[in-house]
């Protein structure tokens, strides 16, 4: 439970897009990370099926800085039936005859301070003390079980434990409505539905409202 | 945030009704009230034109591709008359046309209205062969019905009617209208669309027909197996109203500029003081020196709007959907200020010496490119419009593309030497009133010496042989302002004949010339190897400055003369 103080984790890197779902074809990012984004850098370094993240804030630490490339992409999806046919019956996947000219619309230079909780699951036997140390010895070595990203894939997140100097920058902002994260489908497909919440940065700071992590447990 | 904003915009605007949307239409179907023809009435007087497409009416609105989806008692004549048009086939037109009757009917159910019964009445009767058909009538056209001299589609109870069966066959439409999910823009707990009715138009490069800002059309774009606009799911209402406040924005005349392949809308809650887009599209003297005071002396009315919010964003096209370049939230008091600090930037006299005017983006954008049509990067007008908003410096690379230019094209322009200015000066936060306007004889830096020197040289060389074809500065332009001394010395030495040939057949302009290369040179020690690209700026600037000032006192001495003459 969130006894105590939360788990802390600075991330930082030179790109990040926290992608908006309306405009997701041609990217847009949120201004700031999202608290799904947060969940996932924080997974990507410790995770275990006996606990889940609530990210309970997010530090701003960098000023907002936007930036627009545009990059040849593909329209299709990687399928593994497709790829075994290719492996059965020769062919393959040329990127040049299936390209998109996509826009992003990314954040330059950015860098965060997640605070979030280990809450366990019902399952779990051990202490939870247990999984605190665990995540916070990784996050000194830096190991992690894949290298955690800002927002895509592409742009990866350097982390380390903060120092304690890190400030928040000084910006008061209504973000207006941004996704928490899915609800996804119990049926394991993969499916799911947004969840989002009205967001708000006080002094750098958003603040994710605890009850958004009440429907789960 | 963007679509949250303009939808909250929307809510100032005198829309049309839900799910109806600014339409041409052509011909009025005159009836009377039995529903008896009486004839065809154009819209417009110029009837005849091919391309004229009618009158704009505020008409019932649906999105439709290939299927047949009626729009109700406006639309074309193969669904109005069931007559096809020449490249289509009969049996689609027949399946429009009872498609459109059906539609008919069931509103003359709902509203009860007199005068759709009439139209209904028509059309349960039409022949065909006994209408009197215009010359120039054509099924492609759009028509609509007009009863005893008035529209059923402007009937409140008719716009009701539209806006339930519209909405209502959207849910349908939307594969999990089951489920309704809770709306990206309002958060309430709707059925969401799956495709958009109202599409974004009149974006560069973009399609006619206009374009979706949400839209999954290929696998890619999809998330969590949802597909289409329900990747961000959003209602009806909220959908049809960003999308108009959009289009009233980009059709506005003060509320968007289009540089190239970008249009940028800006708008704020409230009322606007001042037209950013008329300011930074085609900036009057008059309304920059009136912004520029406001903003230093900060007038009680301006005050009061300050703090209110200003947003601006950008939309290019790609494709058959648009994407956002850009997306600014501010407030006016900051934009004022901005604004003020990226004209008093722009200050530079004329090439005659005049009090110079401000240009607008696309003069700026224009100046480092050859072809402003095929070359310029939308980044670069993006950029001159963010420092003109946000403030803050302009990027290096856009001093870079200037300096280039400068040295592709051997010499300067008015525009391009303000962009370097600009480039040059919004590096510093702080800015003097008046830093760099005119030539600054006390300035000593090296490269801006260098570009008075070549100025100076080129006067002598224009003064000894006149209408010399080439002049050292169409030669010499781009390594005099890389590299002053690897030509330096030579152009000096070329100078010498010149110089003597002056003072043997025009002794006054020997002189002043003289005296000018003197002031030139005795602060310039030796000449450097290279110049950095801030001082190729420079240069560009002194060499702009001291042709600016040699102009302005050959103007001032040819009036001194001519006033002596009278």
């Amino acid at each position: 439970m969130a006894n105590g103080l939360p788990l802390e984790v600075k991330v930082w890197g030179d790109f990040a897009c926290f992608t908006r779902p309306e405009m997701k074809a041609e990217r847009v990012s949120y201004p700031v990370m999202t608290p799904s984004a947060a969940r996932g850098v924080l997974e990507a370094i410790f995770w275990k099926p006996e606990f889940a993240w609530h990210v309970r804030e997010i530090w701003v630490l960098n000023p907002i800085r936007h930036y627009s490339i545009v990059r040849n992409e593909v329209n299709s999806k990687a399928v593994v039936s497709t790829a075994h046919g290719w492996a059965e019956n020769g062919g393959g996947y040329f990127a040049e005859e299936d390209r998109a000219q996509r826009h992003t619309l990314a954040l330059r230079d950015v860098a965060y301070l997640i605070k979030a909780d280990i809450v366990l699951s019902a399952h779990a036997t051990e202490d939870v003390a247990k999984y605190r140390d665990q995540f916070r010895r990784r996050v000194n070595r830096g190991q992690c079980y894949h290298r955690p990203y800002l927002g895509c894939r592409e742009f990866a997140a350097e982390f380390g434990q903060p120092d304690g100097s890190e400030q928040a920058i000084v910006l008061d902002d209504d973000l207006g409505r941004i996704l928490f994260d899915l609800n996804y489908a119990s049926d394991r497909s993969g499916r799911g539905v947004p969840v989002f919440f009205s967001a708000h940065l006080q002094a750098g700071v958003l603040k994710v409202p605890p009850q958004l992590y009440l429907r789960e447990a | 945030m963007l679509l949250e904003k303009l939808r909250e915009y929307s809510g100032r605007l005198d829309l049309d009704p839900p799910m109806y949307l600014k339409t041409p239409i052509k011909w009025l179907i005159d009836l009377d009230g039995r529903g008896r023809f009486i004839n065809f009435v154009p819209t417009t007087q110029e009837a005849g034109s091919k391309k004229d497409r009618g009158k704009e009416f505020s008409a019932p609105h649906i999105g439709r591709a290939s299927g047949v989806r009626a729009k109700l008692l406006a639309d074309n004549g193969e669904y109005v008359l069931g007559l096809a048009r020449d490249k289509s086939k009969q049996i689609r037109a027949d399946e429009c046309h009872r498609a459109f009757v059906e539609q008919v009917r069931t509103c003359a159910d709902t509203t009860g209205e007199q005068s759709v019964r009439a139209v209904l009445g028509f059309l349960e009767h039409l022949d065909v062969a006994e209408l009197s058909f215009p010359k120039d009538w054509d099924p492609a056209h759009t028509m609509t019905f007009r009863v005893q001299g008035l529209l059923p589609i402007n009937l409140r109870s008719v716009q009701e009617y539209w806006c339930a069966v519209a909405a209502g066959d959207e849910e349908a439409n939307s594969k999990s209208a089951d489920m309704p999910m809770s709306c990206l823009i309002c958060g309430q707990l709707r059925p969401p669309v799956k495709r958009h009715q109202f599409k974004i138009k009149r974006i560069p490069g973009g399609q006619t027909s206009g374009m979706a800002m949400i839209s999954a059309n290929v696998p890619a774009f999809e998330s969590y197996g949802l597909e289409a606009s329900l990747i961000a799911p959003t209602c009806q209402q909220c959908g049809e109203q960003f999308t108009k406040a959009a289009n009233t924005l980009i059709e506005g005349e003060d509320t968007h500029v289009t540089v190239g392949p970008l249009v940028y809308i800006f708008w704020t809650k409230g009322e606007q003081p001042f037209s950013v887009a008329t300011l930074l599209g085609r900036p009057e003297p008059s309304d920059v020196r009136a912004l520029i005071e406001s903003a230093f002396r900060g007038t009680t009315a301006a005050t009061k709007l300050d703090g209110r919010p200003f947003y601006a964003t950008a939309f290019s096209a790609s494709g058959g959907r648009v994407v956002v370049r850009d997306w600014l939230d501010t407030t006016i008091g900051e934009v004022r200020r901005n604004l003020a600090r990226y004209f008093v930037l722009q200050r530079l006299i004329e090439w005659d010496g005049a009090e110079g005017r401000p240009y607008g983006l696309f003069a700026l954008g224009a100046s480092t490119v050859h072809d402003v049509n095929r070359e310029l990067s939308p980044q670069v007008p993006k950029a001159l419009l963010h420092m003109a908003l946000k403030g803050g410096p302009l990027p290096m690379w856009l001093l870079f593309q200037a300096v280039k230019r400068n040295r592709a094209e051997q010499g300067i322009t008015r525009p391009r030497a303000v962009l370097i200015k600009m480039a040059l000066f919004s590096q510093r936060p702080n800015i003097g009133e008046d830093s760099m306007i005119n030539l600054n004889m006390s300035d000593q830096d090296q490269a801006y010496l260098c570009g008075r020197l070549l100025a100076v040289l080129e006067a002598i060389q224009r003064e000894a042989i006149p209408g010399a074809k080439a002049t050292i500065t169409d030669r010499f332009f781009g390594t005099a302002s890389s590299a002053p001394a690897s030509v330096f010395g030579r152009l000096i030495r070329g100078a010498q004949p010149h110089l003597a040939r002056l003072r043997k057949d025009r002794r006054g302009a020997y002189e002043a010339l003289e005296k000018r290369l003197e002031e030139v040179q005795q602060n310039l020690a030796t000449f450097p190897k290279t110049l950095t690209l801030q001082e190729q700026g420079l240069f560009g600037l002194g060499y702009y400055h001291q042709r600016a000032a040699d102009r302005a006192a050959a103007i001032a001495h040819k009036q001194a003369r001519n006033q002596q003459a009278d």
